[in-house]
């Protein structure tokens, strides 16, 4: 395994470690009982997971039919991911806007928070692999876009949910 | 159809969207939706919908005849 691939697989190892204590220290709190969802957004989700699971199959699809044609503009996996942030897009944008994407006790405040230090992070990581001119190869996108990928997609999903944090202000009581 | 039923009997009681939605366990965009009438909610929901304003089912959730 060369060095990228060994940063991969500890980054993800870290990742899932670090995401596996997150979730005992919440249940030991009793913090994952507070943040249900009620049954409305159960029921938007449903919807939201249903519609990002159909523009997965188009982005398969159309990665297929790219292949096909001889027009694919990205080295093998990218087509995947970009498949898969689609999908997360998709789900995530249609949650947001039915309000089911944050539990009744979660902070919009917190995660436009958190989302904001994520695409800094991106960021980064676009302008190193940019100046570095690695995210273009014999003109196809290579694994190193994956960055700038991670960049558009938490972006979209960020200013969604601005918007809908702005149309909730102003969602006054009648 | 909006369910102005709910609405008057919230208003009674004063309490808030958030502040009934936080009684009965749901987000306050959820007892919006309720009250235009965008969504219609379980028989668990309006329950506890009708405890929390000491209200019955036929009081906040019966349609009244045309």
């Amino acid at each position: 395994m060369n060095e990228y691939g060994l940063g991969l697989a500890s980054g993800i190892i870290f990742g899932v470690l670090f995401l596996g204590v997150w979730i005992i220290f919440r249940k030991l709190r009793g913090q994952a009982a507070m943040e249900q969802f009620d049954e409305k957004q159960v029921t938007d989700r449903y919807k939201a997971y249903k519609i990002g699971f159909f523009a997965l199959i188009i982005c398969i699809a159309a990665d297929a039919m790219l292949k096909l044609f001889g027009m694919s503009f990205y080295e093998e996996p990218v087509g995947d991911f970009i498949a898969v942030f689609i999908a997360i897009g998709v789900f995530a944008c249609r949650a947001v806007m039915s309000d089911a994407y944050f539990a009744p006790g979660a902070s919009m405040k917190k995660f436009i928070l958190l989302y904001g230090v994520i695409c800094f992070a991106q960021l980064v990581n676009t302008v190193r692999s940019f100046s570095d001119h690695e995210m273009i190869l014999n003109g196809k996108l290579t694994i190193h876009c994956i960055s700038p990928l991670c960049l558009i997609i938490f972006s979209v999903i960020m200013v969604t949910v601005l918007i809908r944090a702005r149309q909730l202000k102003y969602d006054e009581e009648e | 159809m909006k369910n102005l039923k709910l609405k008057s009997a919230r208003a009674a009681k004063d309490y808030s969207q958030q502040q009934l939605a936080e009684l009965v366990g749901v987000s306050r965009q959820t007892i919006n939706a309720i009250e235009k009438g965008d969504y219609n909610p379980t028989i668990r929901l309006c329950l506890a919908i009708c405890r929390a304003l000491d209200k019955t089912l036929d009081e906040l959730f019966w349609e009244d005849e045309p």
